[in-house]
């Protein structure tokens, strides 16, 4: 028997656990979360959202990311579930979506990773990236808005059990100028309110008014307990007012609708819309202290200031811009500085550019004041420096916020309505007056050398590159044609040589040696002939030599003398009549005569037959 | 070791060198001097840097304009001129050179009724003058290059019309090198007789020998343009236009180059 128990109970647990196990097969979820922006300033709104898809099961726990940086101005949470119905033997899937959405506001700079965040569901935990916010800016100081004092039983604000409208100023005697933060709050012991209507605004007349809250936020309820009773208190309204002037000024009363509903309403009709209209509160507002006062306007706040002029070098006519921001907290848009001013400069109005920030619930930010300047004449120009009295409201004492005075200097002629320079000296000549010269370079390479291009050598051999590269073409030119012309001689050497060929024919003559005479006579006139034709005629019969001879633009009378003495030689040489020494005289005159003719002889291009 | 440690406490001991302005610093101290009136003091920093063997048209400018500023115009002229040498084409010196010209005329018509100044500048110049010498070089070589390369292929061609153009490029070429090579000689001053110069003092004496006694042959005005052909010691031997040629101090003559 207790073997028997024993068994079932693990059977029961083993199957639970199986069951459980099939069952977490089934579930499935997906986190996300993600911010908007990511990169933000002390006081601006963030908004996060988480968003839980998970499928097999309806049991989800949102965890979110730790948030103590930030300010949770406003939170909704979303389910919207889906439903899929299986059909036949497939089961029932059941999807879900759970979003959380935050708007939160950043309260001091730095960079803050938050997340992940985690859904539990049946348990099991399911985890959504990381997001890293980064928050720039300077923290503000750190005056806590929420915190506000019961109303005594005496506290003429309209106490009222049911709901009532009050408006809290932190500052209840303020300077001129100085920041009073106004709380509009309801107060409520109404179940649920389902709709919520302001229909008054406060009054703000004689207060220069910033909003301090987002304009799309939700309304979240806290606990106070005022006369012994709990109420949910709402923040309708805050915003900062600067008095403009000093005495009384008056906060009016904000009217509000709401409607409401209890468990019960439903057997009952609905109930009236509640309306309240809270009680006006006014303000004392003093004058500034008198005592170590500056000259000029104080600012009320903390201020800093800052000047820079971009170029501080420039061309009398050239514009240089001179920039003074002022930095901090109470009304900068109220702030005013005089336009710089010096003789020889002509100033435009200046472009101003504000960028409030309410970091804390503190109004400050900075204002942007840019001049256009224009030297007009040449010279030496002291900018500033830049001071504006400061009052400290907490502690009601002066200071002065400064900027260091800039300079500018120009050069040139003198432009526009630049007044002229006032009576020159008497040591000023006419043509001094005269002379007007541009202004000097302010930049300068400051070069060491001035070798010309024309003196390195490199550039003077380059010169020689194009009269050796003609030198070389004319030599490969000569060598190509030396080539094509083969062993012949030129024309030239061929009527030296021959010429002197006729000298030793004489003496072979004087000799009385008529065999070589006439040989030499023939040698003379062929190599002329060859020279002459590019070719060797030894091998042509003396019809095709004179053939060749006319061809190529010799006289046909000279071509017939050519051929008929170089037969005669022929013949001669084995004659024994060639032997007179009157015969061989007469062929040497008749040879001379052949190769002047010769030599005058310009044969033409050889015609491929 | 010993001699080590020696020198190295002695070296330890002498006094670390006083660091000399860099050439930029000089040049921004002769600036702010010219800004504030003190021409004097610019026209020092800027003489330091031409001490330094610096040679560059913005220095030469800035201390034409403080020695004009101090009316000294022939100084003046004189940097300007350098200046145009070493940037050809520089409007603002131009200007600037027309202008203390002007104001030398003005000056010598204020003191003798008339004047007459030297206002152009030789023909080669005005011809090639707005043409710096390293761009007449690269333009000559090019140019070498083309006309040669053009007569080389002219050589080995065989269609006539290609002989013909290149033949038409050869010639053409060869006349630009010809006009090239002219104003590069004109720019480098191959063509002169001597050095460019510049006439420093009024009425300053031409003299027949290099001797203060050697007798006065004319006066040279301020602000001429005037050509250095010889040097003995502190004597220059000048040609100036209109007036002739002879001997000058060296101080009231200064070479543009």
């Amino acid at each position: 028997m207790n073997r028997g128990c024993v068994g079932l109970g693990v059977a029961v647990v083993a199957l639970a656990v199986c069951g459980i196990a099939h069952a977490q097969q089934g579930v499935s979820a997906t986190v996300t979360m993600q911010a908007q922006p990511t990169v933000a300033q002390v006081g601006d709104v963030i908004r996060l959202e988480v968003q839980a898809q998970v499928s097999g099961s309806t049991n989800v726990q949102v965890e979110l990311p730790e948030l103590s940086a930030f300010d949770v101005m406003s939170r909704q949470v979303s389910t919207p579930m889906q439903f899929r119905f299986g059909f036949g033997n497939q089961a029932q899937t059941i999807q879900s979506t759970t979003v959380h959405r935050l708007t939160l506001r950043a309260r001091q700079p730095g960079t803050f990773a938050l997340g992940p965040a985690t859904a539990l569901v049946d348990g099991r935990p399911f985890r959504s990236n990381s997001v890293t916010i980064q928050v720039g800016g300077a923290a503000a100081p750190d005056p806590d808005p929420s915190a506000q004092p019961p109303p005594s039983a005496a506290d003429p604000t309209g106490f009222d059990p049911t709901a009532f409208v009050r408006t809290v100023v932190d500052t209840p005697s303020p300077y001129v100028g100085q920041q009073v933060t106004v709380t509009v709050y309801l107060y409520s012991r109404q179940p649920q309110i389902n709709g919520l209507n302001v229909t008054q605004e406060p009054t703000t007349e004689g207060f220069w008014v910033h909003d301090l809250l987002p304009p799309q936020r939700t309304l979240e309820a806290q606990q106070q307990t005022v006369n012994g009773l709990s109420f949910q208190v709402f923040v309708l309204r805050r915003f900062a007012a600067f008095p403009l002037r000093s005495g009384p000024l008056t906060v009016g009363g904000t009217g509000v609708t709401m409607s409401s509903s209890g468990i019960f309403d439903i057997f009952a009709p609905p109930s009236a819309p509640l309306s309240r209209v809270g009680a006006p509160i006014t303000v004392d507002v003093r004058e500034l202290p008198d005592a170590n006062r500056p000259p000029g306007v104080p600012h009320v706040g903390t201020l800093e200031l800052s000047a820079t002029l971009d170029p501080t070098q420039a061309a009398t006519g050239d514009a240089v811009q001179l920039t003074v921001t002022a930095r901090g907290t109470g009304m900068l848009r109220q702030l005013t500085l005089p336009d710089p001013a010096a003789p020889g400069l002509r100033v435009l109005t200046p472009e101003v550019s504000d960028q409030v920030t309410s970091p804390r619930d503190l109004v400050g930010g900075a204002r942007t004041f840019r001049w256009l300047i224009v030297p007009e004449r040449e010279g030496t120009y002291t900018l500033g420096p830049f001071a504006v009295p400061v009052l400290d409201p907490r502690t009601g004492t002066y200071g002065v916020a400064r900027a260091e005075a800039l300079r500018l200097t120009s050069a040139g002629n003198p432009v526009g309505s630049a007044t002229p320079d006032p009576e020159p000296g008497p040591s000023l000549r006419a043509d001094e007056r005269a002379l007007t010269l541009g202004p000097i370079r302010t930049r300068s390479a400051l070069a060491r050398s001035h070798a010309p291009l024309v003196e390195a050598t490199w550039v003077r051999w380059a010169f020689a590159l194009g009269p050796m590269t003609l030198l070389v073409g004319l030599a490969v030119l000569a060598a190509r044609r030396r080539a094509q012309r083969g062993p012949a001689r030129g024309p030239r050497q061929a009527s030296r040589d021959a010429r002197r060929r006729l000298s030793s024919a004489r003496g072979h003559a004087d000799a009385g040696r008529a065999r070589e005479f006439y040989g030499a006579i023939a040698q003379a006139l062929k190599e002329v002939l060859e020279a002459k034709l590019t070719r060797a005629v030894g091998s042509l019969t003396h019809a095709e030599l004179r053939r060749s001879l006319v061809g190529r633009g010799l006289a046909e009378g000279l071509a017939d003398r050519v051929v008929d003495e170089l037969e005669g030689c022929d013949f001669a040489r084995f004659s024994a009549a060639g032997v007179r020494s009157e015969e061989m005289q007469q062929c040497l005159d008749r040879a001379r005569g052949l190769l002047d003719e010769l030599e005058r002889f310009v044969p033409r291009e050889e015609v491929a037959s | 070791m010993k001699r080590l440690a020696a020198a190295l406490v002695l070296a330890a001991a002498l006094p670390a060198p006083a660091c000399a302005d860099s050439l930029g610093e000089i040049f921004e101290r002769g600036n702010a001097a010219y800004f504030r009136a003190d021409y004097e003091g610019a026209t020092q920093s800027y003489e330091e840097l031409l001490a330094a063997g610096v040679v560059d048209p913005d220095v030469s400018y800035n201390l034409g304009a403080a020695e004009a500023k101090r009316g000294r115009y022939g100084r003046a002229v004189l940097h300007f001129e350098r200046a145009l040498w070493l940037r050809p084409g520089d409007d603002d010196a131009r200007q600037a050179l027309d202008e203390v010209r002007a104001a030398l005329g003005r000056r010598r018509a204020a003191a003798r009724g008339e004047a007459e100044v030297d206002a152009g500048p030789p023909f080669g110049e005005a011809l090639f003058g707005s043409v710096s010498p390293d761009v007449l070089t690269v333009l000559a070589l090019v140019l070498t290059l083309l006309a040669f390369g053009a007569g080389t292929a002219l050589l080995f061609a065989r269609r006539e019309s290609v002989r013909l153009g290149l033949g038409v490029v050869a010639v053409v070429g060869a006349a630009l090198l010809t006009v090239t090579g002219l104003g590069l000689a004109v720019r480098s001053g191959w063509l002169d007789e001597g050095e460019p110069a510049v006439v420093l003092r009024e009425r300053a004496p031409l003299r027949e020998g290099p001797d203060t006694r050697a007798a006065e042959r004319g006066h040279a005005p301020e602000g001429q343009r005037a050509t250095i052909v010889d040097r003995e010691r502190d004597w220059r031997r000048v040609h100036v236009p209109s007036v002739g040629e002879g001997w000058m101090a060296a101080e009231d003559v200064a070479p543009v180059r």
